[in-house]
C-alpha cells in the first residue's frame, strides 16, 4: 500500500475532525484546534486544508440543514472516510513504534 | 447583531468558489460573531478581513475549475495549434492567399488614411495655450467678389494689440513672396535659390509662443532687429550645406533681389504640422520699412495674418467689435451705415483655422467633413475585406467538419475551438498587416500629390502603434469569431460519420446571408465602376471640348517678373516676342495671359446709358495685338486691338456684350466704357470662348493691350512640320537665355497646360479607379468564395446529373445561371446610387456630359463578364469532375 502523507496541520485537522464526530464543520473545528493547540489559527487556512483532505479522499461532507443562525446560511459537515480513518491510525502506528523505539534512559538523560 | 466589514463581505461573495460560498459565508459570518464577543470589534474586524483575504488565494478558489477541465493555454496545446493553423493554411494556400490579399487592401487604406487623418487632425495641437488664440479675420458684405479673407490690413496688424483691450500677446504672420534667395559666396556669383515658400515676417514673440526647439542662436533675441531671419535646420542644410547649425549663425542670405539678412536662429525642423508654421522667419521690422501698404487701411491680403492670445476673461465677440470700432476710425468700410457694414472683422478660434474652408489661403484648411468621410471610407473598405474573410473562411469550414469533429470527441470545447480560428485570423491579419505595410509606400509614391504635403512625413509613433494594435485585434475579432462560432454549432456524430457536409451546417443549407454579401459587394463594385466611367468621361470631354479657341501647336511659357520699371519689363518682353517670332518654324508670338487660366484678375466697368449707369464686373485679359490672330479667335463685329503697349481700348465677348445691354455685337462698337477713372472705346466683339475649366460658366471677358500685366508668351508653331518642332523649340530656348540668362525656358503645349487645368479631376479619376479596382477585386474574391462552396456542396447532385446525362454545357449553366441572377439584382441596386452620385458631382460643371443609359448597361456587362470569369473556374471544374470521384463516396 502506498505509504499517505500527511503534512502536520493536517494530521491536527483530521484528528479534530474525527473527534467532534457529528459536530465537525468550520467554527467548530477552527474553535476546537484554538483551545485544544492552544495556538491561533485563521479559518482560512483550515478551510483550504479541509478542501485538500476532500479532494484526497480523507473527508465527506454533507450540507447541514437550514439555520436560523448565521443568516440562515447552512453548515457544511465533515467526516472521515474509511480512507481517513486508515490513514490516521497508520499515521499513530508509525508514531508509536517510534516512540517505542526510544531508549527509556533518554528521558533520565534529558531531564536529568 | 453585529455586522462584519462590508467589504470583505463583498470579497467572500463575489470571489469565493460557487461551491463552497454558502457554507464559507455562514462559518465566518459565526466566527466573526465569536471573535467580537471575546476580542473586541476592531480586532474581529481585523480577523475578518485578513481570513477573507486569504481566502482570495488562487488555491481556495480555481483548484476545483483547474483540475476539472482541460486547460486552454498549456504549452502543448498552443503547440499544437500553431501546427494545426499552419498547416491549414498551407493546405489551403490560394485562399489564403486570397485572404491575405483581401485584408491586406483593407489594413493599407485604414493605415494610409489614419495617416492622413491624424496629420490633419495634429494641427496646432501642440501649440501651448491655443484655447485662448485667435486669428482676426475679414468679412466683407455679402454679394462681393471675395466674400472673406484670413487676412487684415497692414497698419491694422500693429494697431490692434497697441489699442484694444484684452489681448495678452498678438504675433502678425505675414507671408513673404520671394523669387529667389541668394547665398553669398566667398568667390564669384552669389548661388541662387529658387522657389521660396514657407517665408513669412513675424515678431519676437512668435517664438515665445509657438514652441520650437532651437540648434543655434537665442529664441529670447531673435527677431528683434530689421534684417534677422531664423531658418529651420532644413533650409539651413539647403543653403549652407556643409556647415553646422552653429556656423550658420551670423551668414548673410540676399532676399527680395537686393536685401542683404542675416541668420540669427537655426531651430529643428518642426515635427507636428501647425497653421502658423513656416521655413524662414523674417523679423518684422525688415518688410515693414519696405512695404507699400504700409498706410493702406483698406488694402486686404490675405498673407497679412494676425493671431491674437485673449486674456482669460476676454470675450471676443466684445473684442472683434472693439476691433471694427478701430478699423473704423481709418477705413469708412468699416463704419455702420443703416445697421450695416461693408466690411467687419471677427475672431476666428485657432482651433477651427485649419478646418474653415471658409477663409482660403495658402495654408490649405482642410474641412472635418472630408475627414470624417475618408474615416467612414477606410471602414467601409475594411469592412468589405472582413466580409471577405469570413466569407472564404466559412466557406472551407466543412472541410474541416472532421477535424473539428475529432476535437470535440477529445473534449475540446467551444472556447478552444474559437480560439483555434482566431488564432489562424490572427496569422492571416499579421501577414496582411506586413504586406500592406509594403503597400503603402508605393501608396504614397503613386498617389503623393492626392495626400497633402507632410502628411507622409508626420508619424506619432505611440498614437500610430495603438492604432495598429487596435486595428490588429478588431480585424482578427470580426473576422475570426464567426467562423470560429459557426464551426462550433457543427453537429459532431453526424460529420465524424461521413453525413453530407451541408448536414453538419444548418446555418449554410440556406445560403442568404452569403448572397446578401455578394449582391451588396456587387452592387459597390457596379456603383464604382459607374462612377469610374462618367469620371472618364467627363474628364475627356473638357480635355478634348472645343474651348473656342485654337490650341493646336501652340507653346506657352510663364514670363518671368523681375524687379523692373513697367517700361523695361515692357521693351524687353516685345523685343522677345519680335526675336523668337524672326525664327524659323514659328508663326506667330503674342505676350497675354492664357486664354484659359485659373489665375484671374477682375475689375468693374460702367458704361453709361439713357436708363442710368451699367456697371458689369468683368474679367480682364492683358494681350497684345497678336493674342487674337494667334488663337484664331473670330471676331464678330469691329476690329482687332491695336498695337500699343498701353491701355487705349478694348475687345469685349459676347457675354459682356449681352450683360451691357446691347441686342448685336454691332451696337457696341464705339461705346466708351469706364473702369472709374479713366474711359476707352469698345472696337470689337469677339465670339465667346473658354476663359477657365468646365466648372465654370463664360464670364464678360475684356481684352486689353498692356503688355506688363501678361503673364505669359505664347508661340504658334508653324503647321504642319511637326518633326521640326523639338529643334524650333531649342532655337527659342537659346534666345530666351540671352533676354533671360537666370531664368529656365519652361515651355508647354497648351494642350498640357489644359490638363493642369483638370489636375484636382485627374487626381480624383485616379482614385475612383483605384477604389474600382479594390472594389471589383474584393467582389470577385467573394464570389470566387462562394463559388467553391457552391460547387463542393452540389458535388453529388452534379455526379447524378452526369450520370443521368446532362451535357457540361447545361451544368456550366446550371451552376452560373444562379451567380447571375445574383449579380443583375446587385447592378439593378447599384446603378440608381450611381446615377444619383454621379448627378450630384456632374452639377458642379457648367458644360458636361449627358449621363446615357447605354452606360449603365455597359458597365452592368462589364461587372457580369468579370463575375463569371471569376465562377467559371469553380463550375468548369465542378462541370468537368468526373462522376464516379465525386459518387465513389456513397
Amino acid at each position: 500500500m502506498k505509504r499517505a502523507f500527511l503534512g502536520e496541520f493536517e494530521e491536527i485537522v483530521l484528528l479534530t475532525v474525527a473527534g467532534l464526530g457529528e459536530q465537525a464543520y468550520g467554527v467548530t473545528i477552527t474553535q476546537t484546534i484554538e483551545v485544544k493547540a492552544g495556538r491561533a489559527v485563521g479559518f482560512s487556512s483550515v478551510h483550504t486544508t479541509l478542501q485538500r483532505l476532500a479532494e484526497k479522499g480523507y473527508l465527506t461532507s454533507h450540507m447541514g440543514g437550514a439555520t436560523a443562525e448565521r443568516g440562515g446560511r447552512r453548515k457544511r459537515f465533515f467526516s472521515l472516510t474509511a480512507l481517513g480513518q486508515q490513514v490516521i491510525l497508520e499515521v499513530r502506528r508509525v508514531r508509536e513504534q517510534l516512540w517505542n523505539a526510544i531508549p527509556p534512559q533518554t528521558w533520565h538523560l534529558s531531564g536529568g | 447583531m453585529e455586522t462584519p466589514p462590508r467589504w470583505a463581505t463583498w470579497l467572500l461573495t463575489t470571489f469565493s468558489h460557487p461551491d463552497t460560498q454558502e457554507e464559507v459565508e455562514g462559518d465566518m459570518l459565526e466566527l466573526y460573531a465569536h471573535w467580537f464577543q471575546t476580542i473586541g470589534r476592531r480586532r474581529a474586524n481585523w480577523r475578518y478581513g485578513l481570513n477573507a483575504l486569504r481566502l482570495l488565494r488562487p488555491r481556495a478558489r480555481f483548484r476545483a475549475h483547474a483540475d476539472s477541465s482541460h486547460s486552454l493555454l498549456r504549452p502543448a496545446m498552443i503547440r499544437n495549434y500553431l501546427t494545426v493553423a499552419r498547416r491549414q493554411l498551407w493546405r489551403n494556400r490560394v485562399f489564403t492567399l486570397l485572404n491575405v490579399v483581401g485584408l491586406s487592401i483593407g489594413l493599407c487604406t485604414s493605415w494610409i488614411i489614419y495617416r492622413i487623418v491624424s496629420y490633419e487632425l495634429a494641427f496646432d495641437q501642440h501649440i501651448p495655450a491655443k484655447e485662448q488664440i485667435y486669428r482676426v479675420v475679414t468679412h466683407f458684405k455679402p454679394g462681393s467678389f471675395m466674400p472673406t479673407s484670413p487676412g487684415l490690413p497692414v497698419p491694422l496688424l500693429a494697431a490692434i494689440p497697441k489699442q484694444v483691450p484684452g489681448i495678452e500677446h498678438a504675433v502678425p504672420i505675414r507671408t513673404q513672396w520671394n523669387e529667389s534667395v541668394y547665398v553669398p559666396q566667398p568667390a564669384g556669383k552669389p548661388e541662387r535659390f529658387r522657389a521660396n515658400d514657407q517665408l513669412v515676417a513675424t515678431n519676437p514673440d512668435y517664438f515665445e509662443r509657438i514652441p520650437y526647439q532651437w540648434l543655434a542662436g537665442h529664441q529670447r533675441r531673435a527677431l528683434e532687429e530689421p534684417n534677422q531671419v531664423v531658418l529651420t535646420q532644413a533650409r539651413a542644410a539647403r543653403y549652407f550645406p556643409r556647415l553646422s547649425p552653429q556656423q550658420v549663425l551670423g551668414r548673410r542670405l540676399i532676399y527680395f533681389d537686393t536685401l542683404s539678412v542675416q541668420v540669427v536662429g537655426v531651430v529643428a525642423n518642426p515635427t507636428r504640422p501647425s497653421s502658423l508654421g513656416a521655413q524662414e522667419f523674417l523679423s518684422l521690422a525688415t518688410v515693414s520699412a519696405r512695404d507699400p501698404n504700409r498706410d493702406q487701411w483698406d488694402n486686404i491680403n490675405s498673407a497679412d495674418q494676425l493671431f491674437v492670445w485673449l486674456t482669460p476673461q476676454a470675450n471676443p465677440a466684445r473684442l472683434a467689435e472693439q476691433i471694427n470700432r478701430l478699423a473704423a476710425v481709418h477705413s469708412s468700410g468699416v463704419r455702420l451705415k443703416n445697421g450695416q457694414r461693408e466690411r467687419w472683422h471677427l475672431l476666428q478660434p485657432l482651433a477651427d483655422v485649419h478646418f474653415d474652408t471658409e477663409y482660403a489661403d495658402s495654408s490649405h484648411p482642410v474641412d472635418k467633413a472630408v475627414l470624417y468621410k475618408l474615416m467612414g471610407l477606410a471602414a467601409f473598405i475594411l469592412l468589405l475585406a472582413i466580409i471577405n474573410y469570413i466569407n472564404l473562411t466559412t466557406a472551407l469550414t466543412p472541410g474541416r467538419a472532421r477535424e473539428i469533429g475529432i476535437r470535440r470527441t477529445l473534449g475540446s470545447r467551444s472556447g478552444a475551438i474559437i480560439g483555434q480560428f482566431l488564432g489562424e485570423t490572427v496569422l492571416v491579419t499579421l501577414l496582411a498587416l506586413g504586406l500592406s505595410f509594403a503597400l503603402a509606400p508605393l501608396f504614397f509614391t503613386q498617389f503623393g500629390d492626392w495626400v497633402p504635403a507632410g502628411a507622409e512625413q508626420y508619424l506619432d509613433w505611440s498614437s500610430a502603434s495603438l492604432f495598429v494594435i487596435g486595428l490588429l485585434v478588431s480585424v482578427s475579432l470580426l473576422a475570426g469569431l464567426y467562423p470560429g462560432w459557426l464551426a462550433t454549432r457543427s453537429q459532431t456524430i453526424g460529420t465524424l460519420k461521413g453525413a453530407p457536409l451541408e448536414t453538419a451546417h444548418p446555418l449554410l443549407r440556406g445560403l442568404t446571408l452569403r448572397k446578401g454579401l455578394i449582391v451588396f459587394q456587387f452592387g459597390l463594385a457596379q456603383v464604382f465602376i459607374v462612377c469610374a466611367w462618367l469620371l472618364g468621361q467627363q474628364l475627356r470631354y473638357a480635355l478634348h471640348k472645343d474651348m473656342g479657341f485654337e490650341r493646336q501647336a501652340v507653346v506657352v511659357a510663364l514670363l518671368p517678373i523681375n524687379n523692373q520699371t513697367p517700361p523695361e519689363q515692357i521693351g524687353k518682353r516685345v523685343a522677345l516676342r519680335q526675336a523668337i517670332n524672326q525664327l524659323p518654324g514659328v508663326a506667330l508670338v503674342s505676350l497675354g495671359s492664357l486664354p484659359a487660366n485659373q489665375s484671374i484678375s477682375r475689375s468693374e466697368l460702367s458704361l453709361p446709358r439713357d436708363s442710368g449707369e451699367v456697371t458689369l464686373g468683368v474679367q480682364f485679359k492683358f494681350v497684345d495685338s497678336n493674342y487674337i490672330h494667334l488663337y484664331k479667335l473670330p471676331i464678330l463685329a469691329g476690329r482687332n486691338l491695336q498695337p500699343t503697349d498701353t491701355m487705349r481700348d478694348f475687345v469685349l465677348n459676347e457675354t459682356a456684350v449681352r450683360r451691357l445691354g446691347f441686342k448685336r455685337p454691332q451696337d457696341a462698337i464705339g461705346k466708351q466704357l469706364s473702369t472709374g477713372t479713366v474711359s476707352y472705346p469698345i472696337v470689337g466683339v469677339v465670339r465667346d470662348f473658354q476663359t477657365n475649366s468646365v466648372r465654370h460658366a463664360i464670364e464678360p471677358l475684356a481684352l486689353i493691350s498692356y503688355q506688363y500685366h501678361a503673364s505669359y508668351i505664347s508661340i504658334r508653331l508653324a503647321a504642319g512640320r511637326p518633326d521640326d518642332w523639338a529643334s524650333t523649340l531649342a532655337n527659342i530656348g537659346n534666345l530666351w537665355r540671352r533676354f533671360y540668362p537666370d531664368e529656365p525656358f519652361n515651355s508647354l503645349f497648351y494642350d498640357e497646360s489644359v490638363q493642369a487645368f483638370y489636375e484636382q479631376e485627374r487626381a480624383l479619376s485616379r482614385i475612383i479607379n483605384l477604389a474600382t479596382g479594390i472594389a471589383v477585386l474584393i467582389s470577385c474574391l467573394g464570389l470566387f468564395g462562394l463559388a467553391m462552396l457552391t460547387s463542393q456542396q452540389r458535388t453529388r447532385e452534379i455526379g447524378v446529373r452526369k450520370v443521368l446525362g446532362a451535357s457540361v454545357s447545361s451544368i456550366l449553366l446550371l451552376l452560373s445561371s444562379e451567380f447571375i441572377k445574383l449579380v443583375l439584382l446587385a447592378i439593378l441596386l447599384g446603378s440608381p446610387i450611381a446615377w444619383y452620385l454621379m448627378e450630384q458631382w456632374l452639377a458642379d460643371f457648367v458644360y458636361k456630359i449627358d449621363v446615357d443609359w447605354w452606360v449603365f448597361m455597359l458597365t452592368g456587362l462589364l461587372a457580369l463578364l468579370v463575375a463569371l470569369l471569376t465562377v467559371s473556374y469553380q463550375s468548369l471544374r465542378a462541370a468537368l469532375a468526373n462522376p464516379v470521384d465525386s459518387l465513389r463516396n456513397e
